[in-house]
């Protein structure tokens, strides 16, 4: 059984099509990153999750539950955090707090010490019974992160966890991020740092005009990434470098005379040793320069939208 | 505040726990807000108004028995009505939108709780700010006729505190309307434009198009048949002569028959209707209208049993009103997408 299943999910808003036949799994105690650019249906996807939405198609389970079908139960193992939301600012962080945990029927006293330990974890403890309207924007962020921890939750879904945050506050997020799956907790979350999602994730999802269009772990995607895209190899020899005619080679950028990135159609890592070796050139390092996550992101954002 | 609290837990159990829940968030973020002191400051306005100038205008002994009466048989009350409309149709109209727009209701609909609980404490939220208004402005009231030393018999009291529920269901179907145009409207700058809309058609717009329908029906009033001497009367006796006349008589009930069909179909119709008849006005408004011509009292003797009574049809007419946009709103709000 996965944390999330997410089944052929389609959603139109009028003729335009916002999420398209999406399937997606998310196995328990993964930290999973969804990317996509402005209006690439990842909104959409994470409300259709949380119920928020009624899909015109498709089947959605958190933890083996429909999200339609038994809202309760899905919704008792779920933590949310949305994006450029707020709570109640005439109401203090407390009793902010303290109504969202009356819906999860904690017997008083737990509930209690829960608030305590969750206003503590995001260093909100010493104004808790300031009212939310004279919190900064930040403080607020945090606050709803403690609203999304409220029910302790198997399955926490976060968007754009660290929008607003200063670095501090965007430091603590992602250690409670992390902390929340070393206890075996799920997190789904959409980000637009990349290196945010780069640092956290253990899985990470690329929605371009509501298709999928990459999913896995990160190394596998760069990897996928550049079978699609081909190789850049990095070099460094010892003596000033020959020409290279090694089958596979598409160009090669001189750095200077001993380094270069050899641009390949595949790893042929051990084809360009042996044929500098054969020529008496010492290699000093050839490696693979892997992409970065902007630079898959990017491509496959603008492959798919027809630009660049 | 905790005793409330108590009780409600008390009377209700289950799934409404949750609906309870959210009334007494609403009813506590409300009456931070300078939406609600706003409304309280005009409660405090008309509390203070309604007793000072009874008391200045002194009765009309032609027409009415005592000063409370005369309060509530005027068009003074209207103030009253208009408050009562606008404190519902605020509070309900801006209950669910305004936690569209600040982004709550997507951390309220994730919570284990079902739409129709959310919609359920919302309405109970805006009954209870809708009760909280009415408490302060009826015992202001009171404290304020004591204070000025305003007659104020034990027979006006009762009658005035037996208007408490129906002012109280009054308030509840303007706050029906505000939760349907609430979950109709996105925007909650648009939802305000909209609850304005509906206080000035009810209030305002209804009554004036009863009245150009009911002209238009009943025709220009008929010109009586005068006497040879008319032009030694004077203009009092003149209009006497016209206001009395049968024909006169019988164009006018029918103006106001007429006006009052259409009229049944506005809440604020049947509430003053109820107040009228409570505080001892006669039954149908066409006797009301006979009376002052003739100068006669509009009010009778007769017993709150009796008048009770007579507000029957009405208050199955308000209850209707709140009860009509209730499974509208539901359905549309069961049905959204709360982005």
């Amino acid at each position: 059984m996965y944390a999330i299943e997410i089944e052929n999910l389609t959603k139109k808003y009028g003729e335009f099509i916002a999420v398209d036949n999406l399937t997606l799994n998310i196995e328990k105690g993964i930290i999973f990153g969804f990317l996509g650019p402005n209006g690439a249906g990842k909104t959409t996807t994470i409300l259709s999750m949380l119920g928020l939405i009624i899909p015109d198609n498709g089947k959605i389970q958190i933890m083996g539950y429909d999200v339609l079908k038994s809202p309760i139960k899905a919704k008792n193992l779920l933590g949310y955090l949305p994006e450029n939301a707020t709570l109640y600012e005439e109401l203090t962080a407390w009793r902010n707090l303290e109504f969202f945990a009356s819906f999860y029927r904690i017997p008083n006293r737990e509930k209690e010490k829960r608030i305590e330990e969750l206003l503590k974890l995001v260093g909100l403890w010493k104004v808790r019974y300031k009212r939310v309207k004279t919190f900064s924007k930040g403080m607020k962020q945090r606050l709803l992160l403690a609203q999304a921890l409220v029910n302790d939750p198997d399955v926490l879904i976060l968007d754009e966890p660290t929008s607003g945050l200063d670095p501090e506050g965007a430091h603590l997020v992602k250690s409670i991020v992390k902390e929340e799956a070393k206890k075996g907790k799920t997190v789904f979350f959409s980000s637009h740092v990349l290196s945010e999602v780069e640092e956290l994730s253990d899985k990470v999802g690329i929605i371009v005009r509501g298709r999928l269009r990459a999913i896995g772990p990160l190394n596998r995607i760069k990897k996928q990434f550049m079978e699609l895209e081909g190789y850049e190899i990095k070099i460094e020899t010892k003596q000033r470098m020959p020409e290279l005619n090694v089958d596979g080679v598409i160009r090669v950028e001189q750095i200077d005379e001993r380094k270069a990135i050899i641009f390949t159609k595949e790893d042929i890592r051990a084809q360009i040793s042996d044929y500098l070796t054969n020529k008496g050139i010492t290699i000093v390092s050839l490696k693979i320069e892997e992409p970065s996550l902007e630079d898959v992101f990017l491509k496959t954002v603008y492959k798919r939208e027809g630009r660049g | 505040m905790v005793i409330f609290k108590y009780l409600l837990k008390v009377i209700f159990s289950g799934g409404a726990m949750e609906a309870i829940e959210i009334a007494l968030k609403d009813f506590e973020v409300s009456v931070r807000t300078k939406k609600f002191q706003s409304m309280v400051g005009l409660f405090i306005i008309i509390a203070i108004a309604l007793v000072y100038y009874s008391k200045a205008l002194g009765v009309s002994e032609e027409s009415y028995k005592t000063p409370f009466q005369m309060v509530f048989l005027s068009t003074f009350s209207n103030a009253f009505t208009y408050s009562i409309s606008l404190l519902g149709l605020l509070f309900g109209a801006t209950s669910i939108s305004n936690e569209i727009e600040n982004g709550t209701m997507k951390i309220l609909g994730t919570k284990p709780i079902y739409r129709s609980q959310i919609i359920l404490g919302k309405l109970l939220g805006s009954s209870l700010i809708i009760f909280a208004g009415l408490v302060i402005f009826y015992i202001l009231t009171v404290a304020f006729a004591l204070i000025i030393g305003f007659p104020f018999s034990q027979e006006d009291f009762v009658r005035f505190l037996i208007t408490f529920p129906f002012s109280f269901l009054y308030g509840l179907i303007f706050s029906s309307f505000g939760l349907l145009i609430s979950v109709s409207i996105r925007k909650s700058k648009n939802v305000l434009i909209m609850a304005i809309f509906i206080f000035i058609f009810f209030n305002v717009l209804l009554s004036t198009i009863a009245g150009v329908v009911a002209l238009a029906i009943a025709g220009l009033p008929p010109v009586p048949e005068l006497p040879e001497n008319a032009l030694n009367l004077t203009e009092e006796e003149l209009e006497d002569l016209i206001l009395k006349d049968p024909s006169y008589q019988a164009w006018l009930t029918e103006l106001v028959n007429t006006a009052e069909k259409i009229l049944y179909t506005a809440p604020n119709y049947h509430y003053q209707e109820i107040m009228r008849l409570l505080f001892g006005g006669k039954p149908q408004i066409s006797e009301v209208v006979s009376a002052i011509t003739y100068n006669e009292m509009v009010v009778e003797d007769r017993s709150l049993g009796e008048s009770l009574g007579l507000i029957f049809q009405n208050v199955i007419m308000l209850m209707i009103m709140f009860l009509l946009p209730l499974p509208v709103s539901y359905i549309k709000f069961i049905r959204a997408d709360l982005r």
